[in-house]
Parts: C-alpha cells; structure tokens; sequence
C-alpha cells in the first residue's frame, strides 16, 4: 500500500498501482495465480487519495472474491474514485499536512530545528498510518458497502477541523518565521525583503497556479543577477 | 565521491522517492530534508533554516490530481549544502537559487516519469490478461525504477550544482545580500498567496486570520 503511486501515469493515474496492491487479495484461477480478468479490471483508470486508496484495494478485491458482477465492481470503482480523493485531499492536503507544517516551523524558531522537524514527522505519521490501516481494513470488511464506513462521525469530524487547524497552524506560523529570518538582516533590509513578499504575495495570488511562487522567485533573481552584472 | 557525498545522495533519493512514489511520509518536507542535509554536511541549523525557507515556498502546492509541483526537498538539500558553514545572510539567496533551480528540475523529471509510466502501460496494457500478474508487477517495479532514476539523476546534477555554485560566494556582498532579500521576500510572498488561496475561503479564512494575529503577538514578544 506504501507504494501505491509507484508506477503514476497521466493515463490510469494508480490504476497500475491499485492492481499491484490488490494482487494479493484477488481470486485466484484454476492454475493457482490471479484471475486475469479480474487483475485486469483491477489495472483500468482509477484516482483517489493515495491514503485512501486501501478503501478501495479493500473494497474491490472483497467485491471480486465474493463474485460480484463485473459491472458492479466498475461501477463501485467510479463511485469510490471521488470520493476517496475529496476527503483525503480535504483531510491531509488542506488540513494535516498544513497543520504540521506550520506547526513544526513554529516549534522550530521557539524550541529548537530538530524539534520541529520531529513533531513534524510524528505528528503527521500516526494519523497517516492510522488512516492507511483503517482503510483497507474497513474496504475489505464492508466490500461494496465502503460507502457508509465513509459517513464515520469520527472522519466527518476531522474533515471539519483538519482545514481548520491547518490553517490556524499556517497563520501562526508565518510572522513567527517571517520575523526568525528576517531578523538575520539589518532593519532596512528587512523592510525591502517584506515588500517583496508583499508584491510577490499579490503576483502570485493573481496569477496562480500558472505563474507560481517559484518561477517568480526564478524570474526575480534573474533580474537581480543580472542588473548587479550590467549595473554593479 | 567522498563518504559525505555519497551519504547526501542517498538522502536526495530518499527525499526524492518520498514525495509520490515510495510512502509519502513527509521526509520530503523543506524542513526535514535541509536539517538532514545540513547535519550530514556539519551545519544542521544552517540546513535547517534554509529548510524552513523552502516550507515557505511549499505552502503554495496542493498535490491533488494531476498537479505537478515542485521538488521542494530536494532543493532545500541543495541548498543546505550551499549555506553550510557560511554567513547565512550573506548565502541564503545563492542557496535559496540553486535549490528551486533543482525543485524544478525534480518537477519536470516527475513530469517525464509520468509519461514514461503511461507510455509503459499503453505498451503492455493489452498483455495483462495474458501475463497476469507478473505483467502489473513489471510494469509497477518499473515505475518504482523510474523515479529512483530520476532521484538520483537530479540529486547527482543537484550536489554538482550546489559545490559549484559554492564558489559564487566570490560576488560582491551586495549583490549576495540583494538576492537574499529577493528569495526570502518571495518565500514569505508565496507562503502568504499559498495560505490564502488554500485556507482564506469563507469557510476557513477567519481561522487563518486569527492565526495570524496570534503570530504576529507572538513574533512582537
């Protein structure tokens, strides 16, 4: 489960992976080895949080081990893609991921680096594995039924909080960073540096996502080397 | 290669590896893979603070779908090679450059793997009803193989790139400090666009700003 993306592509997205997951909870055939059809359904298109996927690794090989339709199972597989990508995405991307971000930078600056750099990993770790095992537990037990495990207060809880927390973590964090780093500069210096944040701030915001942070920061710097060479 | 090297390009493919393909347990985060990297090359705070330089520029990307981004981590090891043992002020904008010249490059390898993926799936994808399950574990360890190519190959590019740019440290010190006025700007710029265009919805917006006031009580202490 792991290495579910291993083999991501543009087409099947972790299709290829869902299979490879799935192999070893397929039926098997006759010889012994896995029901081709059913490992070859298994490889079609399919995209949901890689977290989440282990719902459907369960979910769709308890379907094809108790002999459901093949339409069925393609039409459970549909059902479970968005879903599973809507609160992963929500769950971690939004709301843990941001949370222990903005958290372990804070500790960072007010304990010490490697402290925040092992709350971080901590932190994000146990619900991560947590959430991983319950997934293709709860997949496989309920089969096609996944649905419901979906509506768990528990999880509706956390996808109301985790976008919350992650971003009261981000808030707190960043004048705290802000102010650890700039501090290295002289006053005047520092006040430069927070106009470019302010311009970058509203360049990106206005051109996001086609122009990110990162190719302005590129594009600036470019400027910046240069005019130092043309004009030293 | 000398041990060091060796032991920052065993972490590159760590980090690398880490950000889709193999876990995704965060070791990829700025802030981990640059104290990691700093600790290797003798300077874990350097490496760390450079590290938190690049988690900035991180709060923009929201990985879902399709969406490339990218390879933060990789970029913060690069630059914590750069800035280690150095005046910070004086290299974290060389740093800071040489590492999202090798986030990028980390982006567009991603980019490339996940063509290279596709193109291997539509070759075969006919054969697995008849290969079975061999066929889906080829074509899978192969995708596992071409993201380690692509770690090692922007992580080697990326140690070459950083104990070159080390000898950048010869421009003159405005020029060093204009830069790294530029890059940390653009960090917290980006950070600050990344927090609002993620979290500053109706639904959380005013979570964010009371974060943000708590932090600017806590910075002003």
């Amino acid at each position: 489960m792991f290495l579910i993306q291993g083999s991501w592509g543009y087409d099947r997205m972790i299709g290829i992976g869902l299979a490879f997951a799935m192999r070893p909870l397929l039926p098997t055939d006759g010889a012994g080895g896995v029901d081709r059809a059913a490992l070859t359904r298994s490889a079609e298109f399919f995209n949901a949080h890689p977290y989440l996927a282990g719902a459907a690794v369960g979910a769709l090989s308890r379907a094809e081990a108790d002999g459901v339709e093949p339409a069925e199972v393609a039409r459970l597989r549909g059902a479970l893609s968005g879903p599973l990508g809507a609160i992963g995405d929500r769950l971690f991307w939004a709301g843990l991921l941001r949370a222990v971000s903005g958290l372990g930078m804070l500790l960072a600056v007010l304990v010490a680096i490697p402290v925040g750099a092992v709350v971080l990993l901590v932190a994000y770790n146990i619900p991560h594995i947590a959430v991983r095992v319950w997934a293709l537990d709860v997949g496989y037990r309920d089969g096609p039924l996944v649905g419901r495990a979906l509506g768990n207060p528990m999880l509706r809880h956390a996808l109301d909080w985790a976008p919350r927390a992650g971003a009261l973590a981000v808030g707190v964090a960043l004048p705290v960073v802000a102010v650890f780093v700039l501090e290295r500069f002289t006053l005047n210096a520092a006040v430069g540096a927070l106009g470019v944040a302010a311009a970058t701030a509203v360049v990106v915001r206005w051109l996001a996502p086609s122009f990110g942070g990162i190719r302005l920061a590129l594009l600036a710097a470019g400027i910046t080397v240069i005019g130092s060479v043309l004009w030293p | 290669m000398t041990g060091v090297d060796a032991a920052l390009l065993a972490w590159m493919v760590v980090v690398g590896m880490d950000l889709v393909s193999v876990g995704q347990f965060m070791l990829s985060r700025p802030l981990v893979a640059g104290l990691v990297a700093g600790a290797i090359v003798g300077d874990p705070v350097a490496g760390g603070t450079v590290g938190m330089v690049f988690e900035l520029f991180a709060l923009d990307v929201m990985p879902i779908g399709a969406v490339r981004y990218p390879d933060y981590g990789m970029g913060a090891v690069v630059a914590a090679v750069v800035v280690a043992g150095a005046p910070f002020e004086l290299v974290v904008g060389v740093g800071v450059l040489a590492g999202l010249v090798v986030a990028v490059a980390g982006e567009i390898g991603s980019h490339l793997v996940r063509r290279a993926n596709g193109a291997a799936t539509a070759m075969v994808a006919d054969r697995i009803a008849e290969h079975g399950a061999s066929a889906v574990t080829r074509l899978h360890l192969a995708g596992l193989a071409r993201d380690g190519i692509r770690a090692v190959t922007v992580g080697a590019a990326g140690l070459v790139l950083a104990r070159s740019v080390r000898a950048w440290f010869g421009i003159d010190a405005q020029t060093a400090l204009l830069l790294a006025l530029v890059m940390v700007g653009c960090a917290l710029g980006t950070a600050a666009a990344g927090s609002f265009r993620v979290s500053g919805t109706r639904e959380h917006g005013g979570w964010l700003v009371a974060g943000l006031l708590v932090g600017v009580g806590i910075a002003l202490l």
